[in-house]
């Protein structure tokens, strides 16, 4: 199968320098080759759910993985569960997992031949991925070509254009001068929406209801953009009605290959960030996702991209589509298209990255059935979701049919204010959307975690009411049913009213609840008798 | 012994007798079937009248923070002391802590837009608190004058940490 696959690419090779299909290549330097492609070792550099995510695909595959850590990060599960582990730097991001010198230093220590960012950190970071390849290591990633023009928002406007890709009405220069931009903002009409040209998640971004407010969310969204991106530059575009936050996951090899896989509706967002996905979307139609993913695809095509990438549209409510945005990396919700179409997207980066073409072309990918994927954050679903930190004294995770968990926290570990609030990511598969729904309730009833306030509440009270089970829902819907869900997050039922009573007051006075009883001590041949019986 | 829990507005009060072999309680003076097992440090496995509950405590300061079945709560437990003092009036008043502004969540204080002895309008933006990369401002709850401010711009403060004084206007 190597191979194969080594034959393919020495071929290739060959023909693309123009000579004759005959000529012969020895063994010896075949082999060769594909050792030389292979990837045996990688170094992830991130952390958290992500770090694990990499990491289980790398020990499927056989690949060795380099972990790196952080001060807090000594006895996270990434450490725990790589083969190789360095220190990368004290607890701030800006001194490990961004931390570039070290990293190189750790590439060379550990002898790791490739490297996957992740998302997020260093992921779209092309002076980084640059100085990855010219060390003669592989970048498990998009060309800095790639990166550069798509994750520039004015650059991608641009060339989302040029393949007739629709956009939303806005600007496409960035805009210091408040003047100007009340002028455009009339044109456009309010509101408008303030974004970051170096960013997305929300950072940078301010809705203007009218001009009174501009000069000051201008300067909100520029000092934000320029603290998380290292960029200020802010553009305005126009506020959509009811618009649903629909995304194409892509994948593309060396060769020119290109598929798209069906939607993930990503809607459910608190603070502009994505909190619950899902697909397919209840939204879209049909000949609204084939044209989802033919659009999706000439973008592709257009900025020559390699590996996985998604492409962000908004969807308003009369079902027309813009382009938002690319994303060149693997994105948090990759999960909810792996479990509809039988694909693992982290070991097909493994495999392109290492100049193979995709295993799989387009009619391979069929959807099967639903899945939904509820983001598991540290955060108070009570009080506006604010950030929770402290020791995760208990956890009990969800499992059984259609479950998966991707975690990136143990039971013990202290969830710290440096870095991203995620724990982990719960998915529930169903072979319908009725299924899949049920089964995440299941499974977020099932999923215990003391010590730190967790979305756990919100996402199963989000799940349960009416507008997400009717599938009626756009990016609004949070913010409009909050109300409703804090109040159904309360308990009402008489039982439970008693039970919490009772365990306050037996925890607060302090009293052991039963001494242990005598014959709970039982002697091994007891218990061998009682197996005996049981033949 | 006594105790009486109020959650939200229920009010109930209890009566448990603690056995070698378990737990005997009453709820408003009728005995409640009542399973309770220790299930972990912080949580009881509760079965009441046949269903099972899971109850988890998040902390217990002035009052018990649960997760009963994925469902959080602020109990209040009284025991039977706090209940006599409370009957004859000795029960602490409740300080007003209105103009106390706190940090609603842990972060860091990047502007601060007031200086003592400014007068404030109730919704005006006092400081920016930014928290894993967000900026959030914060308003003024009330309209006042700023008495004291306890931290500096640039300084990291914890959840619930006092960041300034307002006095309101009467």
């Amino acid at each position: 199968m190597v191979h194969e696959t080594g034959l393919y690419l020495i071929n290739h090779f060959v023909n693309s320098l123009g000579n004759s299909p005959n000529f012969l290549i020895p063994n010896q330097i075949q082999i060769a080759v594909i050792l030389w492609l292979m990837i045996h070792k990688i170094l992830i550099a991130n952390r958290g759910e992500i770090a694990v995510r990499i990491i289980r695909a790398c020990r499927e595959m056989g690949i060795a993985t380099v972990a790196m850590y952080s001060d807090a990060d000594r006895l996270a599960p990434h450490i725990l569960k790589a083969d190789e582990a360095y220190y990368a730097g004290p607890s701030p991001s800006s001194e490990s997992y961004l931390n570039i010198s070290r990293i190189f230093e750790i590439i060379q220590q550990s002898g790791a031949d490739a490297v996957h960012p992740g998302y997020g950190f260093l992921s779209e970071n092309t002076a980084f991925s640059d100085e990855i390849i010219r060390m003669g290591v592989t970048w498990i990633g998009p060309s800095a070509e790639s990166i550069t023009t798509m994750g520039d928002k004015m650059a991608a406007r641009k060339l989302a254009m040029e393949v007739n890709a629709p956009i939303i009405p806005g600007t496409t220069q960035s805009i210091t001068d408040p003047e100007k931009a009340k002028k455009l903002a009339d044109e456009i009409g309010y509101p408008v929406l303030i974004k970051a040209a170096g960013g997305g998640g929300g950072k940078g971004m301010r809705i203007v209801h009218d001009e009174k407010e501009i000069i000051s969310a201008m300067e909100r969204a520029s000092s934000e953009a320029g603290k998380a991106f290292s960029d200020d530059r802010i553009y305005i575009e126009k506020y959509l009605e009811e618009p649903h936050h629909i995304e194409i996951q892509v994948f593309a090899d060396q060769f020119g290959n290109i598929v798209t896989f069906g939607e993930r509706e990503c809607s459910v967002q608190r603070r502009y960030q994505k909190i619950i996905e899902e697909s397919p979307s209840p939204f879209i139609t049909d000949d609204l996702r084939q044209q989802l993913q033919k659009t999706a695809y000439d973008i592709t095509k257009k900025c020559k991209y390699l590996g996985a990438g998604t492409i962000e549209f908004l969807v308003d409510k009369h079902r027309k589509f813009y382009f938002l945005e690319m994303n060149t990396r693997l994105q948090v919700e990759h999960p909810v298209t792996e479990m509809i179409y039988g694909v693992d997207l982290v070991k097909e980066q493994l495999h392109v990255a290492s100049g193979k073409p995709l295993s799989f072309n387009q009619n391979d990918l069929q959807p099967n059935g639903h899945a939904i994927e509820c983001r598991i954050y540290a955060e108070d679903g009570y009080q506006n979701f604010a950030p929770s930190i402290g020791f995760i004294k208990e956890m009990e995770t969800p499992n059984g049919p259609g479950i998966r968990l991707d975690e990136g926290v143990r039971e013990g570990q202290e969830i710290s204010p440096y870095y991203d609030p995620l724990l982990g990511k719960l998915i529930a598969w169903g072979i319908d959307r009725e299924e899949s729904m049920h089964r995440m309730i299941r499974a977020l009833d099932e999923f215990r975690v003391v010590g730190i306030d967790t979305t756990i509440p919100f996402c199963r009270e989000f799940i349960a009411h009416s507008a997400f089970r009717q599938g009626q829902y756009c990016t609004h819907t949070l913010n409009e049913i909050i109300s409703d869900l804090k109040e159904k997050m309360q308990i009402s039922k008489t039982g439970d009213l008693i039970a919490g009573s009772i365990a306050a007051i037996i925890h607060s006075s302090k009293k052991i609840v039963k001494p242990l009883k005598k014959d709970q001590i039982i002697s091994k041949w007891t218990t061998a008798g009682r197996m005996e019986s049981l033949r | 012994m006594k105790f009486k829990t109020i959650i939200g507005k229920t009010e109930s009060n209890f009566e448990m007798n603690f056995h070698s072999n378990g737990i005997e309680i009453f709820l408003d003076g009728k005995s409640v079937n009542a399973e309770v097992e220790k299930l972990s440090n912080h949580s009881y496995s509760i079965i009441v009248e046949g269903k099972s509950h899971i109850v988890s405590i998040l902390n217990y300061e002035d009052s018990v923070s649960a997760l009963i079945n994925q469902k959080k709560s602020q109990i209040v437990v009284k025991d039977e002391t706090q209940i006599l003092l409370e009957t004859y009036g000795f029960a602490k008043p409740e300080s007003n802590h209105v103009g106390e502004i706190h940090a609603p969540i842990p972060g860091l204080v990047t502007k601060l837009f007031v200086s003592k002895d400014d007068v404030v309008e109730k919704g005006q933006k006092i400081f920016i608190l930014e928290a894993m990369k967000m900026e959030n401002e914060i308003d003024s709850p009330i309209s006042g004058s700023v008495t004291k401010i306890l931290v500096e711009e640039g300084k990291a403060v914890q959840k619930g940490q006092l960041i300034l004084h307002i006095a309101e206007d009467k």
